[in-house]
């Protein structure tokens, strides 16, 4: 029996009340690890063409082999079902101890189907699940259910909530939890909002944290990774490194200066004063505290206070994608109001991107004259940007056309070149133009446009693992597919994306071959990881996305960039796009019978 | 003045691994290493620009990515200048993969320590050294550049790139 796991799975249909548990299939531990790649081969048996916000949607609540145990970033929960936004399967992390605490309640992970009549939460504690109404926590936000819950089931219980944006089935509602971390994108929330689930309550203790089946290799693995971690010239070295210092948002200058930082609706790419919004001045002039989350030395998650009419606001976190969005997209760089946008976002329920995006589409539509409306806003309207958030999240004017989704909202007025999407999902931080793999990326990604599937300024702009010119097209195919199937694999264990700016495959297999208690080679990672993006893009071909699915907004090729660091710049889909598939094997997008076969994904789905 | 460093065949050709050339600019050193050692001249440009495949590093950093031949330099910069990849040798500067590490690794797969930043492996010579590393922003990533050289360099390079993998988010 494979270590790591605590063997034991709950179904919970919320139609029937009625929760049964199995044991996950070792072959299935063995070829999709847990997480995300174990959720997607739970959703793909499910079926790609249900309906995501129907009762037969499936709803995975997911930790890793790893979580719970002392291995270093470990603290991270995949959230996967096929996502309302997109239509595609998706999967979105959170951070905090809500991993941790499921493997200590006994799980590996919940899978949620059918749909409760009244609103209800699930209490996971001591290897049962149970059901209890929710009709007293419906219409509180995340922050209100998180207090009253954590009241009632004591200080240690971890709470994942969704807020109003869930229950009102806005399509890019997400689920946050008690440490603030949310389950950001896809609008997971709002599949749970569509089954009436209103939160998740786990109560876990230690004697069920699972032991390494390798315990001397182990402590090589985990002296290794923590020795990579801490080294003090890296970027993840606690309280030295530039991530640890000022959280993900010290990016915010860099892309400013690169001409790479998407503004007002990415008309631009650059916005003045930017170091309002950056991690530096956050550091200087907001900062409370350095948070963390389980088994994570490095400390990126900021607790803020920002003032609004004299009133103080505390949150967490300031993060870099939170700020453009709702800063510099928007139009402005103004720290508190961006700040508190951000803590509504996290208060409601929705992924602070899309609502960003939401809010962008509405400013440029007003602006040229696309939506005449009386709630429309300009670019720069601070206050204005938090009445259409509490209008998005409460289905109210044009926020009821907005909770669509900027994409859903941009067709319906006649202007669909004005979302910024790729698949139904709206572009995060990075601008294509400045930063030609993200293009690749973006397109290319099985959940819509995302950083998170393919970090290429990891080695567009940091070096890691080796320079490339953020302006070159070439190669960008093949780094991407590097990146794709490493985080694939990452985001199975289930550990942080900061952990590959001082991990490899090297150090992944060790810490898992010691806790899997068999060997497991650096090529093995990688062929796992390959395995999951091919079987999410085989979902997604199966749902509808099939040839020619794989496009970026025309903004970003016909609309030069007009700031210094990449002036004049397009992206160069077309030739990234025929080197990429060239690496995957793919024909336009879609994954022959071959590659199934190959790596074992045809044979298995026949099972 | 301003050192130049060669690497593999571009050693042989100058018959020095390490020299100083004057020159304000890389063009300028270029020029003046071309004029007193002529058989580089082939090597490195092409018409009045820096051939394709031919490495310019300055601090660490390629040359193209900064302001090519026109890049300034200090009287105490260090150029790195490195032959093409089918040349023997196969070099390239990894971001956030400390020595140590790459020691360990060299280790465990059979090699044996020469000297600092020095490895023998079957069929292979490693050699490795910090250079400068990248600032961005607030942001500094270590780079390790690491050569190498032999009848199996390729193997052993792709080996090393393959463990040198990493990613972010």
């Amino acid at each position: 029996m494979l270590g790591g796991y605590a063997h034991r799975i709950a179904r919970i249909d919320l139609s029937t009340g009625q929760v049964e548990y199995f044991a996950p299939d070792p072959k299935d531990l063995e070829m999709y690890v847990g997480g995300r790649g174990l959720g997607v081969k739970y959703v793909f048996e499910n079926g790609p063409q249900v309906d995501p916000l129907g009762p037969e949607n499936l709803l995975c609540i997911m930790n890793g082999p790893l979580s719970g145990t002392r291995a270093k970033m470990s603290g991270r929960l995949a959230v996967v079902t096929k996502s309302p936004l997109t239509g595609t399967v998706t999967d979105s992390h959170m951070g905090g101890w809500t991993a941790a605490k499921l493997k200590w309640a006994g799980f590996d992970g919940l899978l949620i189907k059918g749909a409760s009549e009244r609103p209800v939460y699930l209490l996971v504690k001591d290897g049962e699940v149970t059901v209890h109404d929710a009709s007293d926590l419906w219409g509180k936000t995340t922050h209100e259910t998180h207090r009253i819950l954590r009241e009632r089931h004591g200080e240690d219980a971890d709470v994942m909530a969704i807020g109003p944006a869930g229950e009102n089935l806005v399509r890019f509602a997400n689920w946050i939890n008690n440490d603030e971390r949310a389950a950001g994108r896809g609008g997971t929330g709002a599949v749970a909002g569509s089954k009436k689930l209103k939160a998740i309550v786990v109560v876990g203790t230690h004697d069920k944290t699972p032991q390494p089946k390798d315990p001397e290799l182990w402590k090589e693995a985990d002296r290794l990774a923590s020795a990579t971690i801490n080294d003090p010239k890296n970027v993840t070295a606690p309280k030295k490194g530039g991530l640890s210092l000022y959280g993900t948002n010290v990016l915010m200058n860099i892309t400013n200066v690169m001409g790479a930082l998407p503004t007002f609706n990415a008309q631009h790419t650059c916005i003045e004063g930017v170091e309002k919004i950056s991690g530096e001045y956050i550091r200087e002039h907001r900062l409370i505290k350095d948070n963390t989350c389980h088994a994570c030395p490095v400390a990126c998650k900021k607790m803020v206070e920002v003032h609004i009419n004299g009133k103080a606001i505390r949150f967490e976190s300031y993060e870099y994608e939170s700020a453009w969005a709702l800063g510099a997209h928007a139009g402005h760089t103004d720290t508190d109001w961006t700040g508190y946008a951000i803590y509504l976002c996290n208060a409601y329920g929705m992924d602070t991107i899309e609502a960003g995006n939401a809010i962008a589409v509405l400013m440029e539509a007003t602006e040229k004259g696309y939506y005449r409306g009386e709630d429309g806003i300009r670019f720069g309207d601070k206050e204005g940007e938090v009445r259409v958030l509490e209008a998005i999240a409460h289905r109210k004017g044009v926020g009821d056309m907005l909770a669509e989704g900027p994409a859903r909202f941009a067709k319906a007025i006649g202007h669909p070149e004005i979302s910024l999407e790729v698949k139904g999902q709206s572009i995060p931080a990075y601008d294509p133009r400045g930063l030609k793999g993200m293009g690749i990326a973006y397109a290319t990604s099985n959940r819509g446009a995302c950083h998170l599937r393919a970090y290429t300024p990891a080695s567009e702009v940091l070096g890691v693992p080796y320079k490339t010119d953020p302006l070159a097209w070439e190669g960008k195919g093949k780094l991407t597919k590097l990146f794709q199937d490493l985080s694939a694999f990452t985001d199975s264990l289930d550990l942080c994306k900061f952990s590959q700016f001082a991990e490899g495959p090297e150090e992944y297999a060790k810490q898992l071959a010691a806790y899997w208690g068999r060997p497991v080679t650096p090529e093995e990672i990688l062929r796992i990881g390959e395995r999951i993006y091919n079987l999410e893009r085989y979902y997604n071909n199966l749902a509808g996305w099939g040839e020619g699915s794989d496009y970026l907004p025309e903004r970003f090729l016909k609309e030069p960039s007009d700031c210094a660091g990449s002036k004049g710049q397009l992206t160069e889909l077309d030739r990234m796009l025929e080197e990429y598939y060239r690496e995957r094997g793919w024909e336009r997008g879609v994954v022959p019978p071959a590659k199934l076969q190959e790596l074992g994904i045809l044979s298995q789905a026949a099972d | 003045m301003p050192k130049v460093n060669l690497y593999a065949t571009f050693r042989d050709l100058a018959g020095k691994s390490q020299l100083e050339v004057p020159g304000a600019t890389v063009g300028e050193v270029l020029e003046n290493l071309v004029r007193a050692y002529p058989a580089l001249k082939e090597e490195l440009f092409e018409g009045e620009g820096l051939a394709e495949r031919v490495s310019v590093f300055l601090e660490g950093r390629d040359v193209r990515y900064l302001q090519g031949l026109s890049t300034p330099l200090s009287p105490g910069a260090t150029l790195d200048l490195f032959p093409p990849v089918a040349g023997g040798g196969l070099e390239r500067t990894f971001g956030a993969f400390p020595p140590w590490l790459l020691e360990r690794y060299l280790e465990a797969w059979g090699g044996v320590k020469e000297g600092e930043g020095v490895y023998r492996l079957p069929g292979a010579w490693v050699r490795f050294r910090e250079v400068e590393p990248l600032k961005v922003g607030s942001l500094s990533i270590p780079q390790l550049r690491v050569e190498v050289e032999g009848e199996e360099a390729e193997r052993w390079f792709e080996r090393i790139a393959f463990a040198a993998s990493r990613g972010g988010g």
